[in-house]
């Protein structure tokens, strides 16, 4: 009995050390990390509108999107984020249009798809049939990468007509 | 003299002689799973390396307060907020690093050559040894996947690293999808075998 | 202590003719499938079928003679799965493929085990399947019948079928074609009526018996027949079971003697499977054919049905 009590007690202790160093790490570089974040998130939101002075966030029906401003505070287009279940993992992908819903530029943020196979839609080859097109054109699948290559375009497609209805 | 003989053993077996994964075969589930690329190998190793090490540490040094009987929840624990706290700092200061590790790090914790370590070795010896193990475990974890790795890449899409080394041969897709995994894996490991055999 | 009792592999069945003398007749029986094939899809198909066979009776002796074992291609097992592989191709793959694929299936499949008589799987069907997941855009490229090889690439009416869940007349083609050969498909396959002719042959010689390929057959047709694309009982059961590679797998893999179920039960058990399997991955996979999967996943489960249906010991109830 007294054993188990020790048992108890020494676990217990192990892991409120350890509890309390995990969450004194969390409370260090919390603030650090956001921070970065937020930077990486406007970097990448600058890639796609180099010409803008700033971007601004901007939200419809819980979607969350940006709009890219000029120096004369004219309104150059718009960038949003799309996620997609692809075959092994969840595709992020970047897309900015021009003020009427034309895309612009695509880039992959982060994917984990099959190597040689799925990872197809990283190249530019892939990529470039998006350009031009709005929410209602085609865009042609990869052979081979039919389920990672669909996803990523019916991603995109939604979200267009979300913001373009 | 003896004494660094032993020390520089502890290192050297996890090498080759009790490799984790073509002797022990420990840690099949990341081996499996990440050798699609070169890159990823590369990924893991560094992630591996530096948990096994340290975890392998602080089991150590505890190793004198923690009762049997509680052992394996009082490792979890280590070994899980070890990796949290790595993976916070990470995130925090090394941003460049989690771009090639972030998403294996969390994986680390179910890795069981990192508890089998402990398990095996950390519990029972003294600091300095169970670093070296740790150490010497990891980097022959690191040789096995990179080897796994390398040869599924080359052969199921025919680059290393993302660069094209062959155009005039027709890549085997196998190689990069789950049954190739089974499949290098398990004539690696015979290939092991029977060199250890010798 | 030393141990005096031998212990040798299966298959134990007791018979008058040796496996040598078993595995030609089966190649023979298989010569007539292979000249329609030809005669069909063009002298390619033949090179494929020459090479495999040679890659296969090669690969066999260089790996018994790196082991130090005794050579012994002249059973005619190899070239049976070298034959039976070529089989499975379609008639336009590059003459590497069948390299590769013979290659495959002695050293891998059959010989890592070690050798006839202990693989766990069917050495033609691995290495099939080997090919199939690593180039997918080769085996998959069918042509017609008369066409020519490089020019004409046309999909076989399984996968017409599965796309586009048309009819048969749709595509063009009567039960007659399907029974004659007369369509697109792998080199061995087509021609059902030469193989039935053959699968009698060893049928009377008792080289097989009728399990298996019946259950298997009788399965998958049920099936198709009740869970149709277009609603219950609408199955086009003829067509289910002429096209694709239902006869050539039924009679001439899913029997082979290594890798099927010892007892009469368990090979209907072993049929069943097969056909079920094969009809689940027709109906709802992304495959158009499913027999060399079935078979392969079923050649995994004979231990099993082995130990379920064991033979009777004698005085035994």
């Amino acid at each position: 009995m007294n054993q188990d009590k020790r048992y108890i007690g020494i676990l217990f202790l192990i892991c409120l050390i350890a509890g309390l160093l995990v969450s004194f790490v969390y409370a260090l570089t919390h603030s650090r990390i956001e921070e970065r974040k937020k930077q990486e998130l406007q970097d990448t939101l600058r890639g796609m509108f180099s010409e803008a002075a700033r971007i601004e966030e901007l939200s419809k029906d819980e979607l969350v999107y940006y709009q890219a401003i000029s120096d004369e505070n004219q309104v150059l287009g718009y960038i949003l984020i799309c996620e997609a279940r692809g075959y092994s993992s969840t595709i992020k992908a970047i897309v900015s249009t021009d003020l009427e819903g034309k895309i612009k530029e695509i880039k992959i943020l982060e994917q984990n798809e099959t190597p040689g196979i799925g990872s197809k839609i990283m190249e530019e080859e892939f990529l470039n049939r998006f350009i031009g097109k709005s929410k209602d054109d085609s865009v042609d699948t990869i052979t081979g990468a039919t389920i990672s290559s669909k996803a990523i375009i019916k991603a995109v497609k939604e979200n267009l007509k979300k913001i373009f209805p | 003299m003896a004494k660094n003989n032993n020390l520089w053993q502890e290192f050297s077996k996890g090498l080759f002689k009790e490799n984790p994964i073509f002797y022990i075969v420990l840690g099949l589930c990341p081996t499996l799973a990440i050798t699609t690329s070169l890159e990823n190998a590369l990924g893991m190793s560094g992630a591996v390396i530096f948990v096994l090490t340290f975890s392998n540490v602080v089991i150590s040094s505890i190793r004198k307060i923690v009762p049997d009987k509680i052992r394996i929840p009082c490792f979890i624990v280590v070994i899980a907020s070890f990796v949290t706290i790595t993976e916070l700092l990470m995130q925090g200061y090394f941003p460049i690093l989690v771009k090639h590790l972030g998403i294996f790090l969390p994986l680390i914790v179910v890795n069981c050559i990192i508890m089998g370590r402990a398990e095996a070795f950390a519990k029972n010896h003294k600091v300095i040894p169970s670093l070296l193990d740790g150490l010497g475990m990891g980097v022959g974890f690191s040789l096995a996947i990179i080897l796994i790795a390398g040869m599924r890449e080359f052969l199921g899409t025919g680059k290393i690293l993302g660069r094209i080394v062959f155009r005039c041969f027709s890549p085997s897709l196998i190689f990069v999808l789950p049954p190739g995994a089974l499949l290098t894996l398990g004539l690696l490991i015979a290939l092991f075998n029977r060199i250890k055999k010798r | 202590m030393k141990n005096n009792l031998l212990v040798s592999f299966w298959p134990h069945i007791q018979m008058k003719d040796s496996i040598t003398k078993i595995m030609w007749i089966v190649f023979l029986s298989l010569i007539p499938a292979g000249i329609a094939g030809v005669y069909f899809f063009g002298l390619h198909s033949l090179v494929l079928i020459f090479v495999s066979i040679v890659t296969a009776v090669f690969t066999e002796a260089l790996i018994q003679l790196i082991r130090k074992k005794k050579i012994t291609i002249y059973d005619g097992s190899a070239a049976l799965t070298g034959l039976l592989l070529a089989y499975n191709l379609p008639p336009a793959v590059p003459f590497w493929i069948p390299i590769v694929g013979s290659f495959f299936a002695i050293a891998i499949a059959k010989q890592t085990f070690g050798g006839l008589g202990r693989n766990i799987f069917n050495p033609a069907l691995s290495a099939r399947v080997f090919l199939l997941l690593s180039w997918p855009t080769y085996m998959t490229a069918f042509v017609n019948p008369f066409g020519s090889a490089d020019t004409i690439s046309s999909a076989t009416p399984l996968s017409t079928l599965k796309e586009g869940g048309r009819t048969l007349s749709d595509i063009g083609l009567t039960y007659m074609d399907l029974f004659l050969g007369r369509r697109a498909g792998c080199i061995g396959e087509v021609a059902i009526f030469l193989l039935l002719l053959g699968a009698l042959v060893l049928l009377i010689l008792k080289i097989i018996t009728l399990h298996t390929p019946l259950s298997f057959i009788f399965m998958l047709a049920i099936f198709s027949w009740i869970f149709d694309k277009h609603g219950l009982f609408k199955g086009d059961v003829l067509f289910s079971i002429m096209s694709g590679g239902v006869i050539l797998g039924a009679f001439f893999m899913a029997t082979d003697y290594v890798t099927s179920p010892l007892t009469k039960k368990g090979k209907i058990v072993f049929g069943i499977g097969c056909g079920l399997i094969t009809f689940i991955i027709r109906r709802f996979a992304g495959y158009p054919e499913g027999v060399s999967f079935s078979i392969l996943i079923m050649n995994a489960f004979v231990p099993l049905i082995d130990r379920i249906f064991k033979p009777s010991v004698y005085g035994k109830k």
